[in-house]
């Protein structure tokens, strides 16, 4: 099947609103997946942007080792299993 | 109707031909359908026990919205009250706010929420790159799969007054930042944004069906005849979208007194619940939090009652359009 239009302004335009569509739906995660990846002095200076500026998995063990939602994965885990026997 | 070879020695196609074919020829009762194809009536069962078990006995303790329900004196014992409960509902102005707050809600996420996959599936029909479109739709049903418990914690932190992205913006605009989720004039806008963000790409999917299903030939004869873009937007696929459109309006406008306690729940606080408490929220507050069960209860069976009223007149409006309906 042979296409007989061009591109158009219309294709264009097309094109770069539903890139922007695309990056409004992701730029909450990536923010978010930055402050979880970066420390606490970067974290209290604002920015925009999405690329960590230091990098730190001090939160991340922080969550998994002495929080409550290790506490609360043990639960469910073991929920789960006694569902089973 | 030209019957597929393969499907036609298939059980479930011979039960639908028994049925159609019962009416002009001997009869054979409903009855007489279940005990001959038994098998099929036993994978039914587990379904029917479920719904029994779990929609229609609970549904008794309904009668608590009649009664002054005590936890000591049990569900039977406590007295009976008549129909005070719903005169006090009627009576409280918190009940008339909360009322309006949904309707007003859902009205406006029916406005603004209901034409955006539309837009958003006929946009992506334009689109000619296959893996580019792919890719952007992809990610549009990204948020659809997250709850709102997340969507919470992570809408909390990108509209946060003092390091959120969008008062970082403001704040470099030299714009005041705005509270957003604490603000009575920007509470329900939050509201509605979010939840055009989380749920339009996913809803796009049953009108990027019916599009595919749209003769592309009609487009090619347009293109020849000298359509633009616009003119065949508008003259093919606007007409192949109506059938869908009107069925998907239909259910949105039943579903008006419904409000979305998970995403409402998880994004309010006492200084909007002016303009952001509904129904379900309050329902849940004043049932569960102040356990007053009974007023609650009422409360429920209210909404649950419009509810079933705007079911059955958008069903009866359906059948008028598209001469069939849920039942």
């Amino acid at each position: 099947m042979k296409r007989l239009s061009r591109t158009t302004a219309f294709d264009i335009i097309n094109y770069i609103f539903l890139a922007v569509v695309c990056l409004v739906i992701l730029y909450p995660f990536l923010y978010l997946a930055k402050i979880s990846f970066s420390s606490m002095d970067s974290y209290n200076i604002p920015s925009l942007s999405i690329i960590p500026d230091s990098f730190d998995l001090g939160p991340m063990e922080e969550s998994f080792v002495m929080s409550m939602s290790y506490w609360g994965l043990k639960i469910q885990l073991s929920e789960h299993c006694s569902e089973h026997h | 109707m030209k019957r597929n070879p393969v499907r036609s020695k298939n059980n479930i196609s011979n039960v639908s031909t028994v049925t159609s074919i019962g009416r002009k020829f001997p009869k054979i009762g409903l009855l007489n359908n279940y005990v001959k194809y038994w098998q099929l009536a036993i994978m039914l069962l587990p379904a029917v026990v479920f719904y029994i078990v779990f929609k229609y006995i609970p549904i008794y303790g309904v009668i608590i919205a009649f009664k002054d329900y005590r936890f000591n004196l049990g569900i039977l014992g406590s007295p009976w009250v008549g129909f005070d409960n719903f005169i006090e509902l009627f009576s409280v102005p918190s009940f008339r706010e909360v009322l309006s707050n949904t309707i007003i809600i859902s009205s406006y996420k029916l406005l603004t929420g209901f034409p955006a996959p539309i837009i958003f599936a006929i946009l992506l029909n334009e689109m000619r790159l296959h893996r580019y479109k792919k890719v952007v739709q992809t990610i549009s049903y990204l948020p659809h799969f997250l709850s709102w418990v997340i969507l919470g914690g992570i809408f909390y932190q990108f509209l946060s007054p003092s390091d959120g992205p969008v008062n970082i913006v403001l704040k470099q605009l030299g714009l005041k930042p705005i509270f957003f989720l604490a603000d009575v004039r920007w509470f329900r806008t939050i509201l509605i944004l979010t939840s055009i963000w989380k749920d339009f790409g996913w809803s796009s999917i049953i009108y990027l069906a019916a599009l595919s299903r749209i003769d592309t030939e009609l487009y090619e004869a347009a293109q020849i005849d000298g359509a633009n873009r616009f003119q065949r937007i508008i003259h093919i696929t606007l007409p192949g979208l109506t059938p869908v459109i009107t069925i998907m309006l239909i259910f949105a406008t039943g579903k008006l007194i419904n409000d979305d306690f998970d995403q409402i729940f998880n994004l309010y606080n006492p200084a909007v619940y002016k303009v952001g408490d509904v129904l379900s929220t309050y329902t849940y507050r004043v049932g569960l939090v102040q356990m007053r069960y009974s007023f609650a209860t009422a409360v429920g069976l209210f909404k649950n009652l419009i509810s079933f009223i705007l079911v059955l007149v958008t069903n009866s409006i359906t059948k008028r359009i598209n001469e069939y309906g849920l039942w």
